[in-house]
């Protein structure tokens, strides 16, 4: 395999993921304090809408969501790495605070001008200058902050200027003669924009067709993983990929089982991830999936305790997701911690017991080998390994 | 990554250099610096930067307190005094009694429009497009009547929706059209710092009132006022969930952003910290925020709801629902709010502590420079216009006062860092800036979601962003061509304009076939349309550009070369 090609994609669940509901407690003390905290919100053990026990000796504590089924699938052919109790080890319980330390790769407020992609990007060896980094979205990534080469793409037939070929084609040469004296940071990224519109050829972009068996779900992150696929196809020299998806700031009326907003919110979750996972496998397809990993975080875990509309609070401890050919799924990976008082953080929320550095670094690290700890996250000190990628 | 390094450069304008020094300030350093360092090269090219475009600098001022002005503005701005000074104190002046300025073409285009809704009162929105919509959905689920059609009825979400689709209309037509312009600005900052995603069907019909009565009435008036008016607008109650929060176990979803996004800031907080750890907690006036203190600001506003529901009398409006308050006692950033205390009194207290924090008038004044001024306003300035805020907290013109302070200060006049336009505020001034008969269309508005700002679509209550690494990546400029072009070249339903007609207002005439008598003209439109913010360079290549495209024949060469000054780097700036 060959380890200078690696494609990260990035998967940000903005608003804080019930990882509590996402991955819950089947016995034990943990489950009766977890029923006990959360009367109207406990994922049921029995019935057609019963939590999906991982299965295996160890693991027997914890079950997947009853819609997270095509995440169990993953899990089971050892292709997906949970790591329950992670987040941020930081005092922090905003969103937008806590959402820009994880892209910035820290565990502190302060400005460093770049994100954590970014420097994963300075350091990583033969990376194209251009088309090799994209946000699918409108809007720039904030873990690629200070990366001059990452474009966002919506839809790639917008990637053209919208009049007559002739007049448009005319357009582009002066701009290309516009741009190329300027360099203030529209004139930087004005570059960017032509070199994408000399690949994306817009009588040769059609509609993406997964391969037989693929189907990615109507919703915006498969959409946007569709895209991803689409770009992949076309032969762009991708590296890192960074995706969002919102709805997580589940404050009220979230559900319980498969219904409701948060069941909904985990099934278009896993049936994106398993049909890019599926398509990046398919020979048919895009058949990438050796140099492909894909990351799933968030930036905090909601508190315990249900509130009284049915909802849940700002909490600590996340779950983050790996997934890939070179993951060794089908495994916990990192401590976890309890739901007793005495165990939780701040006595309220589940702590957080690895670091989401050490897990980010674990991905990164046969691309960079351990020396580059610091260069990749500030003020971070590897402890150990979790081993999910050795 | 690039190596900071100082620019090739000899001979550019000062605004080019100006450019430069901030791109670089963003793209150089990696680890280890900020964004905000001024690399100490660049301090000595600005000395050595001698050509400098006195009209471009001198219009800055105008820039910022409009979506771009129109060509004429650039020669009225000129006229209203000898010094520059005395021109911003003018147009300020005016500007901050927006009802004493006539608007006669505003009006005209709003009332060509046929907005309905938004002449509705709130009762009557509620009446109208809530209950209604909920009848219709009521029917919807029971059995279908034989002989009657479902078709027939208007469509519940359409119902829900027209009162924020015409907001976004009437919104749009008042920063092209309106005099009005600081007002405007004014009200879209409100709008992002008090961030409603409007777009769900259950705030939509509700937010027209968040628009109308409590933003853009309060602009250029007092803070605290127009953070009462917010709290309890339907729109916000709804968004972070303050209706459903009562006694017991309440939902502290408003009262957490309350703290960190309307009042004192994420640069306030501290965490989970305990309370009596935070400084200044034992004489009641701590210097930030921990978690304690927001778990108790929720419990204040427990029972600001809005009257809805079959028990109730189902009018809509905001009330104040005594079961479901936390009556027992509360401590909320060092102060004791005693038990029992009147109908709302908790609430009302909680909102004069956190307006009266000298952490309040940091923070939301830091913005209000970072909007007027330049993305990174230095601290000393933010502590000076702070301090008028916070001295003036109790004035009724508090928010115009502040408002003055920054724009006549001389840190604003002497300021010539430049701001990269949003993409609403690059669009609203393409069509004022080139004279465009506009009315904002579906297939014209769907566009500002590819780019990220359609109005009031913000998910998130942060609001949109306000500096350039968060705003301008590829896919923005792209956007920004492609609707350059859509409207000077291709049309989109909507938009009338007519090169011939916009060269003659100017008389300027594009007859000439080579380069350089092209070039003579460019640069006039440079100065009358752009108050020759545009490079040389780029009014070249476009002379260029439009003498090969003669040459060939080319269809719409004369509005695809005007489209190429719209899409130059320079114009993206403000």
């Amino acid at each position: 395999m060959e380890l200078t090609g690696e494609l990260l994609v990035v998967i940000s669940l903005r608003g804080g993921c019930d990882a509590l509901n996402l991955l819950a407690p089947l016995r034990g003390s943990d489950r009766q304090i977890y029923e006990q905290e959360r009367p109207n919100l406990a994922m049921p053990l029995e019935g057609p809408q019963a939590l999906l026990p991982l299965g295996g000796p160890s693991e027997a504590q914890f079950g997947l969501h009853p819609s997270a089924g095509p995440l169990l699938e993953l899990w089971k052919a050892k292709r997906l790495a949970l790591i329950p109790a992670a987040g941020l080890v930081c005092d922090n319980r905003s969103h937008f605070d806590a959402q820009a330390m994880m892209d910035a790769g820290l565990v502190s407020k302060r400005s460093i001008g770049t994100g954590w992609l970014t420097r994963h990007l300075a350091i990583a060896k033969n990376v194209q200058p251009s088309l090799s980094v994209v946000s699918l979205g409108s809007l720039t990534a904030a873990a690629l902050l200070g990366c001059e080469s990452a474009v966002q793409v919506t839809e790639p037939k917008r990637v053209a200027l919208t009049g007559q070929r002739k007049i448009a084609a005319a357009q582009l040469q002066a701009l290309e003669k516009i741009y190329a004296k300027k360099n203030d940071i529209a004139g930087l990224v004005g570059r960017n924009v032509l070199g994408m519109l000399q690949t994306f050829d817009p009588d040769k972009i059609k509609d993406y067709l997964p391969p037989q068996g693929v189907e990615y779900p109507h919703n915006d992150l498969g959409n946007r993983l569709k895209t991803l696929a689409q770009l992949l196809k076309m032969g762009l020299p991708l590296r890192v990929a960074t995706l969002e998806m919102g709805g997580w700031d589940t404050h009220k009326y979230q559900g319980v089982g498969t219904e409701g907003g948060f069941a909904r919110q985990v099934d278009q979750l896993s049936q994106a991830v398993q049909a890019f996972d599926l398509d990046l496998r398919a020979a048919d397809g895009l058949n990438q999936a050796p140099r492909t990993t894909i990351v799933v975080m968030t930036e905090f875990g909601r508190r315990l305790k249900e509130n009284a509309n049915r909802g849940s609070d700002h909490g600590h401890g996340g779950l983050m997701m790996v997934l890939g050919s070179k993951v060794k799924g089908g495994k916990l990976y990192g401590a976890w911690p309890g739901l007793q008082s005495e165990n939780l953080y701040d006595r309220a929320d589940l702590a957080v017991r690895t670091d989401y550095r050490q897990v980010l670094y674990e991905v990164l690290k046969p691309v960079h080998g351990w020396q580059q700890a610091a260069a990749l996250f500030p003020d971070f000190h590897p402890a150990g390994s979790l081993g999910f990628a050795d | 990554m690039s190596e900071e390094q100082p620019p090739a450069k000899t001979g550019s304008s000062r605004r080019e250099f100006l450019v430069q020094s901030s791109a670089l300030a963003l793209w150089g350093p990696l680890v280890g610096a900020t964004l905000t360092a001024f690399p100490a090269w660049a301090k000595k090219q600005a000395k050595n930067s001698d050509v400098i475009s006195s009209t471009d600098v001198s219009s800055l001022p105008l820039r910022r307190m409009t979506f771009g002005p129109r060509p004429q503005d650039f020669a009225d701005f000129a006229k209203l005094g000898r010094t520059p000074a005395q021109q911003i104190q003018k147009y300020l002046e005016k500007q901050l009694h927006p009802q004493q300025i006539p608007d006669p073409v505003l009006e005209a285009k709003l009332t060509a429009a046929k907005l309905t809704t938004l002449q509705k009162t709130y009762s009557n929105l509620w009446k109208e497009h809530v209950l209604a919509a909920d009848q219709i959905r009521e029917a919807q689920k029971a059995p279908a009547v034989p002989g009657t059609s479902p078709m027939t009825m208007v469509n519940e979400n359409q119902l829900r929706l027209q009162p924020l689709n015409e907001l976004e209309q009437a919104t749009w037509l008042r920063m092209v059209y309106s005099e009005r312009q600081l007002q405007e600005v004014m009200t879209h900052f409100w709008h992002n710092h008090f961030n409603v995603y409007a777009w769900e069907p259950q705030i939509a019909p509700l937010f027209v009132q968040l628009d109308q009565d409590v933003i853009r009435p309060q602009v250029f008036g007092n803070f605290r006022m127009l953070l009462e008016g917010v709290a309890k607008s339907p729109a916000m109650l709804t968004y972070l969930d303050n209706f459903l929060n009562q006694s017991g176990n309440p939902n502290e979803n408003y009262a957490r952003e309350l703290f960190e996004l309307h009042t004192l800031g994420a640069e306030n907080y501290l965490g989970t910290e305990s309370r009596e750890r935070v400084p200044g907690f034992g004489h009641g006036q701590p210097v930030g925020y921990v978690d304690g203190d927001v778990y108790e600001a929720a419990r204040c506003f427990t029972g600001w709801k809005i009257d809805s529901g079959a028990k109730s009398t189902n009018t809509g409006e905001f009330i104040y629902f005594e079961p479901w308050h936390d009556r027992f006692q509360k401590i909320v950033l060092g102060r004791h709010l005693k038990e029992y205390q009147g109908p709302l009194r908790d609430g009302h207290d909680v909102l004069d502590i956190l307006a009266d924090h000298p952490g309040t008038a940091r923070f939301v004044t830091r913005k209000l420079c970072r909007r007027l001024m330049c993305d990174n306003p230095p601290e000393a300035f933010v502590k000076k216009i702070a301090d008028v805020f916070h001295q003036q907290r109790k004035a009724p013109d508090q928010l115009a006062q502040v408002i003055r302070a920054i724009l006549l200060s001389p840190e604003f006049a002497h300021n010539t860092q430049p701001k990269i336009k949003r993409p609403i505020e690059f669009t609203a001034g393409l069509l004022r800036s080139a004279g465009i008969d506009f009315y904002p269309s579906d297939p014209f508005l769907r566009n500002f979601e590819k780019m990220g700002q359609r109005l009031f679509q913000w998910r998130t209550p942060d609001g949109y962003p306000d500096q350039v690494q968060k705003i301008l990546g590829a896919n923005s400029v792209l956007e920004r061509w492609r609707i350059v072009d859509l409207i000077l070249v291709n049309g989109v339903e909507g938009s009338q304009w007519n090169e011939g007609d916009f060269l003659r207002r100017h008389g300027v005439e594009l007859e000439a076939s080579s380069a350089s008598d092209l070039l003579l003209h460019f640069q006039q439109l440079n100065t009358k349309v752009f108050g020759q913010s545009l490079n040389v360079t780029t009014l070249q290549e476009v002379s260029e550009f439009l003498a090969s495209a003669k040459t060939q024949k080319l269809p719409k060469a004369v509005s695809a070369s005007l489209a190429l000054l719209w899409m130059s780097p320079e114009a993206q700036w403000s």
